[in-house]
């Protein structure tokens, strides 16, 4: 009895082990990894190239990390290699600026980087400035060297390439033209860049001679690196039926073989396309998932792994060892695209509201679930989501929407949202939320979304100069009649002083259209139940119509043109005043400015409509627990400026990550103004010279206290207005807009801002249709 | 006997499953949307949706407007069609151009022919100049309660010639020598047509009078046209109230609306049967 004891506690002991080490080993079994994450929070950084040489895929990231992030999949390790010394010795170190040999002043910057014979080039051009006017010389090849965690550039034997028509020129100067997408092909170089004519032309530099060709392709649409001396090129014929087709092309024989043609109504969405020759697949991104097909068909399509990253701006490439590398500006994944190897639950997310903080929360649920797939889809039509609720569809696990429209109200109002009360982990995040927050996220008290993000936007007012001008706390304005009353006013009291009324680009039909939809859409969030055509809004709207629009700095459509030339003559310079549609979110919160409460009539409590993007879980899903552990991380992984929007006691301001390197940049550029400055001796430059370096050494001055990405000034405006923030019901231009009368609605908006109709007349046409809305129901 | 209806059922089958399939379960399944509440329980409440739809003000609004669009549109049509009906019928040199005529309106999509209607009727339009040529004031015809007046105008006139068709039909079917011995007898035009013509058409005239009332219900398409979902109130009808609410999936407010509407025209019509089968018994 002994002895059977002591085995099974061996047994049970061995297993214990066995599942211990199994659990990781199958995670990491299916290859899938997360390459490169990006800053969600201030966008200072951009994924901007990946070449695979081999197993190793190599990541370009660019901005304020600078560096190459190099991954094997073979060893499963990440080496980072520093480019900021490289950047340095492309634009001059120390205040040295690199000199061409008639002395003028150049910098370089990398066009792109290809690999060649198994190691990477940049080719690099200079931008060389002769006195007022830019010049371009480019085409020069440089090997990359990565050592010791550092990258730096060597100097090659490849003749400088015939950079001519990569470049276009503006006037007297010329610029290099963006390269879109490159690759290296036998012994060329490959570039695909959109020509004078805006069509994308393919160029092709010989590395042994620097001869340059434009292939003739036409209808190009994206082109990336193919097997041995080949490309693979998109291309669609907008002329024609706008079909995709996927070709191998072999620029020495000029010949394309075609590899698969997508139906036009699935081109703009067929993304991401790789071809692996060893086993003769075409792989692509389609609706979140990535496919495989060998006969280049959609319906032979079967789906190998799921994308992850959001579907748009997205690039593929295969390793030799057949991993997928996912790429787009913010973020890289390595995909597995053996089908059998995928996890056993996949969750689908499909987004009708966007957030910030999506990918972070797909980054941090793919480390922690790495067991649970997730599809993120394409957005599509909110319109059709009802039906598919009705119909009890359970494809999708996880929905996100604006909380304004009557998709999300219908939804809302008949329940099919899936209970979230199962979380404690979500209760409490979203119970320390704003009150406003936790309302829009319950139904009859049953916690049933996750907030995600935040708009609205109201009038806003420049804090320093309102007191500047003379005014303090008690003259703001708290009515529409006051506010209208002020705006007489200010001609008057701004004239001959630093401040302008509105920013000088504000024309007269933006500010009447500003104007007259804030009065009325305010109306209808303040008093949901009220008339339109009422006395109160008749005057507010007449008076609108009596303001002197020249008087308060306004310009005509047609001005907009102009105002760049006479900018400093028409004041340009000068901060506003006013500001007609701030945005009432933190995400955009200028530190200077705080928005405006109005109401309708004196001692009335006012409202700033906001609203709320939301995600929910799909009542009929087929994976409930493992959707609300993705809700959870969503809810914990809000970008910072969200999270600070809806948590009360988020109040530490945040810097830019970018901050010291900006502020370095700022003082390089002053000593670099500066000693342009001794040089120079034509008198207006000179001049120019001077101004730039007042304007460089006073934003430097101020750096400190204007570059943040939440600074202490605008969180407290922000919490100073929260309080009065209240999630629109519905999206009252939508519901004008919306439907067979949205024609109606527009034409009669537009012919009141042209001041062909009267304003009694748009408010008759509101109130009926409105009121008809309202007493139909939903 | 028993063996025959075996037989007959195999024969009837095929029919009796598409009406089953195609009629009955509809109507049955539109019965049950109307007795539950829509949400994702889809729970069962009875007739709460009919005395929710019923106290609506929209669906009220709208089915006002419908009965009183219909009865201005449905005895206009009836009245005009038959005198029309008699005209054509008494017309001999081109009486067949003249008769085909009067279908082509039927035949010309409504959308275009709009057009040209609101065209008439704009205030600057030939409508307009008729009324101050003949020393009128001009009317705003495109607004308010006056948009009526087009609506029914182009519904008179794009249904009148399926009307007359009928009742010409049912003129020539009438043997010419009734009124060829009527008039050995004596009896003029005033005495054939009531005591020959309409004792012998009020079958036909009674099925003109329904088909007047279930197009003048219907009336939508124009309405549609000019106004979109929601056009001015006194235009606003039943149709619209249920096609907005099929625009927002409410199916439960769509059917029960449709099955109220339903029970008042079976209500109508029965009204209708009945007074037709005494006028009939009268005149016989």
């Amino acid at each position: 009895m002994r002895g059977y004891r002591k085995w099974k506690a061996l047994i049970s002991g061995m297993l214990a082990v066995l599942m211990m080490l199994g659990a990781p080993l199958a995670m990491a079994s299916t290859g899938d990894r997360i390459l490169m994450q990006t800053d969600s929070d201030s966008f200072t950084e951009y994924l901007e190239q990946v070449i695979v040489i081999g197993t190793k895929v190599y990541l370009y990231l660019s901005g304020s990390d600078a560096a190459f992030h190099v991954y094997d999949t073979q060893t499963g390790e990440t080496e980072v290699y520093d480019l900021k010394e490289l950047n340095e010795g492309l634009t001059g170190r120390d205040g040295d600026s690199l000199r061409t040999e008639d002395g003028d002043r150049y910098t370089e910057q990398v066009a792109a980087w290809f690999s060649w014979k198994g190691e990477i080039y940049a080719v690099l051009y200079r931008s060389i400035s002769q006195e007022d006017v830019n010049d371009i010389d480019g085409g020069f090849v440089r090997k990359l060297i990565l050592a010791e965690g550092k990258a730096s550039l060597e100097e090659t034997d490849v003749p400088q390439l015939e950079w001519g028509d990569m470049t276009e020129r503006n006037g007297a100067s010329r610029y290099n033209r963006w390269i879109n997408s490159s690759a290296c092909v036998g012994n060329r170089f490959a570039a695909l860049v959109y020509g004078d004519s805006g069509d994308m032309e393919l160029h092709l530099f010989d590395l042994e001679t620097g001869r340059a060709e434009t292939a003739e392709i036409d209808d190009l649409q994206d082109m990336t690196q193919g097997p041995e001396g080949k490309l693979l090129i998109g291309r669609i014929d907008r002329r024609g039926d706008s079909h995709l087709s996927v070709e191998l092309y072999d620029p020495e024989e000029e010949e394309s073989q075609v590899l698969a043609a997508f139906p036009p109504e699935e081109a703009d969405r067929v993304r991401g396309i790789a071809w692996r020759e060893e086993n003769n697949t075409l792989y692509y991104i389609y609706n979140g998932e990535v496919y495989a097909t060998a006969d280049g068909t959609m319906e032979s399509a079967e789906s190998v792994n799921e994308c992850g990253l959001t579907p748009y701006n997205l690039f593929s490439q295969i390793t030799a060892d057949g991993f997928l590398a996912v790429y787009r500006y913010d973020g890289a994944l390595l995909r597995n695209v053996d089908p059998s190897q995928r996890g056993t639950v996949t969750i689908r997310i499909h987004p009708y509201a966007w957030s910030n903080g999506a990918n972070a929360a797909y980054y941090a649920f793919s480390e922690l679930r790495g067991d649970i797939g997730v599809i993120r889809e394409d957005s599509g039509d909110e319109s059709t989501l009802l039906q598919s609720m009705m119909n009890q569809d359970d494809r999708v696990d996880i929905y996100t929407i604006s909380g304004a429209s009557s998709v999300y109200s219908a939804l809302y109002n008949r329940g099919f949202m899936g209970s979230l009360e199962s979380s404690e982990k979500l209760k409490s995040l979203i119970g320390t939320m704003y009150p406003f927050v936790q309302e829009a996220c319950k139904k009859d008290g049953t916690l049933v979304a996750v907030p995600i993000s935040m708009t609205g936007d109201a009038f806003g007012y420049n804090t320093e100069a309102w007191e500047k001008l003379g005014f303090t706390e008690t003259d703001l304005p708290r009515t529409w009649d006051q506010f209208l009353d002020l705006l007489e006013s200010l001609p008057q009291k701004t004239e001959g002083t630093e401040y302008r009324i509105f920013e000088l680009w504000v024309t007269k039909q933006n500010f009447r259209s500003e104007l007259l939809g804030r009065i009325l859409q305010n109306y209808a969030q303040l008093r949901p139940d009220d008339p339109f055509n009422t006395p109160v809004l008749q005057r507010l709207l007449g008076r609108a119509e009596t303001l002197d629009l020249d008087a308060l700095g306004l310009i005509e459509e047609d001005e907009s043109e102009e105002i760049y030339e006479r900018y400093t003559e028409l004041g340009g310079d000068k901060s506003a005043l006013l500001i007609p549609g701030m945005d009432a979110s933190l995400e955009s919160y200028r530190q200077e400015y705080q928005t405006l409460l109005l109401t309708y009539e004196e001692g009335e409590e006012p409202v700033l409509p906001v609203t709320l993007g939301l995600a929910f879980l799909n009542p009929f899903s087929q994976h409930p627990e493992e959707a609300i552990a993705y809700l959870e991380t969503t809810a914990e992984k809000l970008d910072t400026v969200t999270a600070y929007s809806f948590y009360p006691d988020r109040n530490d301001p945040v810097r830019y990550p970018d901050h010291e390197e900006q502020k370095r940049n700022m003082a390089r550029w002053i000593d670099d103004t500066k000693a342009r400055l001794e040089e120079t001796e034509d008198e207006d430059t000179r001049e120019n010279l001077e101004k730039t370096l007042e304007a460089l050494e006073k934003e430097l001055a101020e750096f400190d206290e204007t570059y943040w990405l939440l600074s202490p000034t605008c969180i407290a405006h922000y919490r100073d207005r929260a309080p009065y923030m209240q999630p629109a019901g519905y999206d009252f231009w939508s519901m004008l807009y919306g439907g067979e009368n949205g024609e109606t609605f527009s034409t009669l908006w537009n012919g009141y801002l042209e001041g062909q109709k009267s304003a009694q007349e748009l408010l008759s046409y509101v109130d009926q249709k409105v009121r008809m809305m309202r007493m139909e129901g939903n | 006997m028993y063996r025959k209806k075996r037989l007959v059922l195999p024969f009837l089958l095929p029919g009796l499953i598409g009406i089953i399939v195609f009629y009955v379960a509809p109507f049955f399944g539109g019965v049950w949307y109307s007795l539950t509440d829509g949400s994702f329980e889809n729970a069962f409440v009875g007739l709460e949706n009919y005395s929710k739809v019923w106290q609506n003000p929209m669906f009220q609004l709208g089915l006002k407007n419908t009965m009183e669009l219909s009865l201005i549109c449905a005895p206009s049509l009836f009245l005009l069609s038959f005198l029309l009906s008699l005209l054509l019928n008494r017309i001999r040199p081109a009486g067949g151009f003249f008769r085909s005529s009067v279908l082509l309106p039927y035949l010309m999509p409504s959308s275009a022919v709009l057009i040209i209607w609101l065209l008439w009727f704009d205030y600057g339009g030939p409508v307009n100049h008729l009324i101050t040529l003949l020393g009128g004031n001009r009317v705003l015809w495109l607004q308010g309660a006056e948009l009526r007046m087009p609506v029914v105008l182009l519904f008179l006139w794009k249904n009148l010639g399926f009307c007359v068709i009928i009742y010409l039909a049912a003129l020539q079917a009438i043997p010419v020598s009734l009124y060829e011995y009527a008039a050995l007898e004596g009896a003029g035009f005033i005495r054939q047509a009531f005591s020959i013509t309409l004792p012998m058409i009020v079958p036909t005239a009674f099925l003109v009078f329904i088909l007047s009332f279930v197009n003048a219900f219907r009336i939508f398409k124009e309405v549609y046209f000019i106004g979109g979902a929601y056009p001015e109130e006194p235009l606003y009808t039943l149709q619209n109230y249920m096609n907005n609410m099929y625009g927002k999936l409410n199916y439960q407010n769509v059917t029960t609306a449709a099955y109220i509407f339903a029970g008042m025209v079976f209500a109508l019509f029965g009204l209708l049967f009945f007074l037709q089968n005494r006028a009939q018994r009268g005149l016989n």
